[in-house]
């Protein structure tokens, strides 16, 4: 019994100690916004739809809709986004 | 920021793209690596962006792939603010050219200055320097201010040292004279006294001593005559009231009286000082101001007019500008400095007033005896002064050599 204790101890000490962040590791979208006028998300897979007022983004496990008014791709990079306008919804599709 | 700057230089286009499949071309653009900014839609079929200069060829291979068309809408950037430039051909060529000439230009000499010359004439100096290809307009390349240095010493034995340098596009000389020992009267020389004295010691090397031991002498009387008369013996005392020069004339020898004669010589020094001194110090506050003078007007650019310590010492300095070299406008800038002074009392007893003060005196002789003098009797005494004064008279008998050349004046029939 202390036998199985110790191991699980180790174990959580040992993933807190390897804690490496989901988006490296899963290659998973990581979107950050600065109120609703800035959007920046990278990991992107591509632009499905791109509208003034709707926006699908191709992500990993799914797509990002974003919904708004005067959005504007600022930049594209092959794994950076940034969009500016007036965001008013945020999807995340599967 | 940074980034914008970037664009700037590299140039940026902005476009239109008008097709079917829009987000492929942006994703297809992407993937190439080339950025585009501000994307923005303009309708269904029509997209609005930016994109740099040199990411457009790559670009226009996406469009054909995505069946979009393509416009430029407007050119910005560095490289498209050159083009009006490239097609002035006149303008490079001026620009060239102004290059060349300012280069030119720098590479000649544009002004000589001589500094150092104190007995050589400086005339004849820039003369000299002139010829020796050291002028205004001079290429620079061709100067060899080595072999001019030594060309100017070899040409002068009057200097010690020269110095040629070129800085920027003036040449500066710099001369340094030999000192000289002092150059001996020409001519027939008597020996004055050049002090009022009591002579103890005689030396005659050349001319005919005309005073004896324990002779008392006034200043200017005839020490050592330079004029040697071959005749008659009881000459040798002179006393030309009984002569007639015209029969003597043929028998004179002219020399340059050489020779020592050595008197004790008097010294007196009367010194009078408070016994408590009095004066101003400076504090080492400074305050001043900067004016500007052009002609009879003035203004203060800087600083106040007025200085602000009640008691002070002022100095001004006057800057007369020059625009370049010796082109100078009739404007000058003149600096005030005010020092603040203070009064200061120290309180001396009588007794070290006293001996300040005939250390004073002895100073003083000190200074006013002749090279190898000694004082051989000195008497202090301590004279009556007002109140809250003190009073020295120093007496002091120096033994110095008190010979003094002085050119024969043949008009004159010696004595």
């Amino acid at each position: 019994m202390a036998w199985e204790r110790g191991k699980l101890r180790l174990q959580r000490a040992l993933s807190g100690l390897l804690d490496i962040p989901k988006d490296v590791m899963l290659d998973l979208p990581k979107v950050t916004l600065t109120g609703n006028v800035v959007m920046v998300l990278e990991n992107h897979h591509g632009i499905l739809e791109y509208g003034e007022s709707r926006l699908r983004i191709l992500v990993a496990d799914g797509q990002i809709e974003v919904v708004g008014e005067q959005l504007v791709l600022k930049t594209i990079l092959p794994e950076e986004l940034v969009i500016e306008g007036r965001i008013a919804q945020l999807n995340y599709v599967r | 920021m940074l980034r914008q700057w970037w664009l700037f230089w590299l140039g940026f286009l902005r476009i239109r793209v008008e097709g079917e499949n829009l987000e492929k071309f942006i994703n297809l653009a992407s993937s190439r690596g080339v950025p585009l900014f501000d994307v923005s839609r303009k309708g269904g079929d029509r997209l609005s962006g930016q994109v740099r200069l040199d990411g457009y060829r790559s670009l226009r291979h996406v469009a054909r792939r995505t069946n979009s068309r393509m416009r430029i809408e407007r050119r910005s950037g560095f490289p498209f603010l050159l083009v009006p430039f490239k097609r002035r051909r006149s303008l490079w060529v001026g620009m060239l050219l102004f290059v060349a000439v300012l280069y030119a230009l720098a590479s000649l000499v544009w002004s000589v200055e001589i500094t150092g010359a104190v007995r050589l004439d400086k005339q004849a100096m820039q003369e000299q320097v002139r010829s020796m290809g050291l002028r205004v307009g001079a290429w620079k390349p061709l100067i060899d201010t080595r072999q001019a240095e030594q060309a100017l010493l070899a040409a002068n034995p009057e200097l010690e040292w020269v110095g040629i340098k070129l800085e920027g596009t003036s040449l500066i000389v710099e001369l340094q004279e030999k000192i000289l020992p002092s150059v001996p009267v020409p001519g027939a020389t008597h020996m004055v006294a050049a002090k009022d004295g009591v002579v103890q010691r005689v030396l005659v090397l050349v001319g005919q001593g005309v005073v004896e031991e324990g002779a008392t002498v006034v200043r200017g009387q005839q020490l050592i005559a330079g004029v040697l008369k071959q005749e008659a013996k009881e000459q040798e005392r002179p006393d030309p009231k009984g002569k007639e020069p015209k029969e003597k004339a043929e028998e004179m020898i002219f020399v340059q009286a050489k020779g020592e004669v050595w008197a004790k010589v008097p010294y007196q020094v009367r010194l009078n000082e408070p016994v408590a001194l009095e004066g101003k110090l400076p504090t080492g506050q400074v305050s001043g101001h900067w004016r500007i003078k052009w002609g009879e007007r003035e203004m203060l650019i800087y600083g106040s007019g007025k200085s602000p310590y009640p008691d002070f010492d002022q100095s001004v300095t006057v800057m007369p500008l020059s625009i370049w070299r010796n082109l100078q406008i009739p404007v000058e800038l003149v600096k005030v400095e005010f020092r603040e002074l203070r009064p200061f009392r120290q309180e001396r007893s009588r007794e070290e007033a006293l001996a300040t003060l005939t250390e004073q005196a002895r100073q003083q002789i000190r200074k006013s005896l002749s090279p190898g003098a000694r004082i051989v009797k000195e008497t202090v005494v301590t004279e009556p002064a007002a109140l809250g004064h003190v009073q020295v008279r120093m007496d002091a008998e120096a033994y110095e050599n008190i010979a003094m050349p002085q050119p024969v004046d043949r008009s004159v029939p010696p004595g």
